[in-house]
């Protein structure tokens, strides 16, 4: 696939501070590309960047090779959903959407058939004549991209577009724009702070970390793999195990968590010095009644509390080892009860050793 | 407090009334009583002028006639329209790029540019006036600079004709137009001319089709309120008019204090005041299709 979107080496320097920090990344045409990351990370501003809101204060952004670092936002043909929506109060929804293609000089006709036809897409042809103010949350959400769209942007950027609406309409936008990306095939760049959205959207995802791209990578990765504790705090729930590695041969790895020893599949970790933890998925993780059904992995435990989310239970157990450990079981097995004691178990593909402690580790663990 | 309620919490439906009636009695009061102040100490005299217009010195529309008809009068009116337009269209064009850059600076630029616009406030008309005096006369420090830069050879006429009463006006009109158009101003989304802009449109078009049509009741409601004032001004046109430029509320004045003939007078205030209500009503219809369409 040829390369859409290259940054290489950006800064962003607000007085002494770096707001994006040697950000490089490419952008593959067609791609879902989510920006993920927490409040002040820089997620905005790197898209800001794209769209050319931001100017780098070093390095470059490139657009199928071609330099567009310095270009002013409306020479770069992108569409952008701003957070707010950003629709113009003192037009209809057809004035707003016809307003890039007033611009760019269309043709009356040819204007009118591509408005009624993004109409269309979005379903709202019924609402073309309303304000913006006269329509819901999700119906303005819906302009605003037919805005973005109408003029067939190379790109489009959108920056938490959903992050207004209630759960279930943000379940069904979810759908509807993933749906819209694969029929235009347009390149989405996609800021969110919402991890299951990253996760269920993304062609791959890219972690931000104060103004640094953490991890990089499809959701699957980044999910399995996380390169880091930070990483693994962030996409989804993690138990970490703080551990030392104590020995290795040809086929597992063993580490040692006080005195307690567990193996891991040595292709899957990497070989590591000193303080270490081990991340541990909940859904990875295995509760059984007595300790021969449990695989080789094991710790025994006290079931502390249990939650119930409708699609599975979530188990805190107490172990002696490594502190408490959040379980999730399924809906088959018999239900865990507050007070029960198990046997945690996983297999020795599952955990991923990483360098370091989770901050707080020292509260956590004690 | 308690007294008011405690009947009516016993249920007995005449207690209530009553109760009701008496606190209706001292809400009654305290409305009646500023009405019946503002209305003996403002509405009497107004009606009042009002009533002259029509009777003296003979009852009638003469005085009305007259005003139709005196080309001295005319061309008062015509001075006044003419004075009122130019310091109104200045004012909002002065007015509307202050107000701009108030709405886009930073925090602090902006408290310190609203902290200047009111301190305007302080200052007595007529100091500014007097103060403009001497900017302007043909001695003044304007003329001096200028001639000492070589940019003219003999002063120029700064004072005592239309532009130095348009100056004057413009100058204490200012925060009447800045002051709603930030107000205005402050209401716009920031991310609209950001949107427009990655929709294709360069700054300017941008301005012009976002930014300005949304700015409009402010510039409306800026407008009319400038123009109201203008309409009535005295101080202003008198000192830096030098009497060479007389607008209607030094003619009016003219006419009780020199001529004597207060029918003239009063049936031209009736007019002004006509004029300044018709333009309050025609605001606060701007005023309100303003908001409404923030609220639609
Ligand atoms: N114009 C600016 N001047 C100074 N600092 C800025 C400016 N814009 C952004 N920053 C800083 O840069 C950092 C990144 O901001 P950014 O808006 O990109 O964060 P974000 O990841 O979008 O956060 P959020 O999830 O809250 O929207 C923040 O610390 C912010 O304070
Ligand atoms: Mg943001």
């Amino acid at each position: 696939m040829k390369e859409s979107l290259a940054f290489d080496s950006v800064r962003k320097a607000y007085g002494g501070f770096f707001a994006l920090d040697d950000v490089s990344i490419d952008i593959k045409a067609g791609e879902f590309m989510t920006l993920l990351g927490p409040s002040g990370s820089g997620k905005t501003t790197m898209l800001m960047s794209i769209a050319g809101f931001v100017e780098p204060t070093s390095g470059s952004i490139r657009l199928d090779g071609k330099e567009i670092t310095h270009l002013p936002p409306e020479k770069r043909n992108f569409g952008v959903v701003f957070q707010g929506y950003a629709l113009f109060p003192h037009l209809t929804v057809r004035e707003n959407v016809f307003y890039p293609l007033r611009v760019r000089g269309v043709p009356k006709a040819e204007a009118d058939a591509k408005i009624r036809s993004m109409l269309e897409i979005v379903q709202l042809d019924h609402l073309a004549e309303r304000y913006p103010k006269q329509l819901s949350g999700g119906q303005q959400q819906r302009v605003a991209l037919a805005r973005a769209m109408v003029f067939s942007p190379e790109l489009l950027l959108l920056d938490e577009p959903l992050s207004a609406l209630d759960r279930a309409l943000r379940k069904d936008l979810q759908r509807e724009l993933k749906d819209l990306h694969e029929r235009l095939g347009t390149t989405f760049i996609y800021v969110t702070h919402d991890q299951e959205e990253a996760l269920s959207m993304s062609d791959r995802i890219a972690i931000l970390r104060d103004g640094r791209i953490e991890q990089l990578g499809r959701p699957e990765e980044l999910y399995e793999k996380p390169a880091s504790i930070f990483a693994a705090n962030f996409l989804g729930k993690s138990n970490f195990l703080p551990a030392r590695q104590v020995g290795c041969d040809d086929r597992f790895v063993t580490y040692a968590v006080g005195d307690h020893r567990f193996r891991l599949d040595r292709d899957g970790v990497r070989s590591l010095d000193g303080d270490i933890s081990i991340v541990l998925r909940p859904e990875r993780l295995t509760l059984h009644s007595s300790e021969e059904a449990a695989p080789d992995n094991r710790m025994a435990g006290r079931i502390k509390g249990v939650s119930y989310f409708g699609q599975l239970y979530e188990a805190i157990v107490e172990t002696e080892v490594a502190g408490d450990l959040l379980v999730s079981a399924g809906l088959d097995g018999p239900a865990p009860r507050a007070g029960e004691t198990v046997w945690v178990g996983w297999k020795t593909n599952v955990g991923v050793a990483l360098p370091g402690r989770p901050e707080g580790a020292d509260e956590a663990y004690d | 407090m308690t007294d008011v309620f405690a009947p009516s919490a016993r249920g007995g439906s005449l207690f209530g009334a009553s109760a009701s009636f008496r606190k209706n009695t001292a809400y009654w009061v305290m409305v009646l009583v500023p009405a019946v102040f503002l209305a003996t100490l403002y509405l009497t005299p107004v009606i009042s002028v009002m009533v002259r217009s029509f009777v003296e010195p003979t009852v009638g529309l003469d005085n009305y006639a007259t005003i139709v008809d005196s080309a001295a009068i005319r061309s008062v009116l015509g001075k006044t329209a003419y004075i009122c337009f130019m310091t109104t269209a200045l004012t909002l064009a002065l007015g509307y790029v202050t107000a701009y850059a108030m709405t886009h600076a930073g925090q602090r630029e902006k408290y310190v540019m609203f902290f200047l616009v009111i301190l305007s406030f302080w200052i007595s008309v007529l100091i500014r006036t007097f103060a403009w005096i001497a900017v302007l006369q043909p001695q003044g420090i304007l003329n001096d600079i200028l001639i000492g830069l070589g940019l003219i050879e003999r002063p120029l006429r700064l004072v005592r004709n239309d532009i130095g009463v348009i100056v004057g006006m413009v100058h204490y009109m200012l925060p009447f137009a800045i002051l709603p158009l930030f107000a205005n101003m402050q209401t716009i989304d920031r991310t609209l001319v950001p949107a427009a802009r990655a929709l294709g449109a360069s700054a300017r078009w941008a301005f012009f089709t976002v930014f300005l049509p949304l700015s409009l009741p402010g510039l409306a409601g800026a407008g009319i309120l400038v123009l109201i004032f203008s309409s009535g001004f005295y101080i202003t046109p008198a000192i830096l008019g030098g009497g060479k430029v007389v607008m209607v509320a030094e003619y009016i004045s003219l006419q009780m204090s020199e001529t004597l003939k207060w029918g003239l007078a009063t049936s031209l205030a009736t007019c002004l005041t006509v004029v300044v209500l018709a333009l309050t009503v025609a605001m606060s219809r701007f005023m309100e299709v303003g908001s409404a369409g923030k609220r639609v």
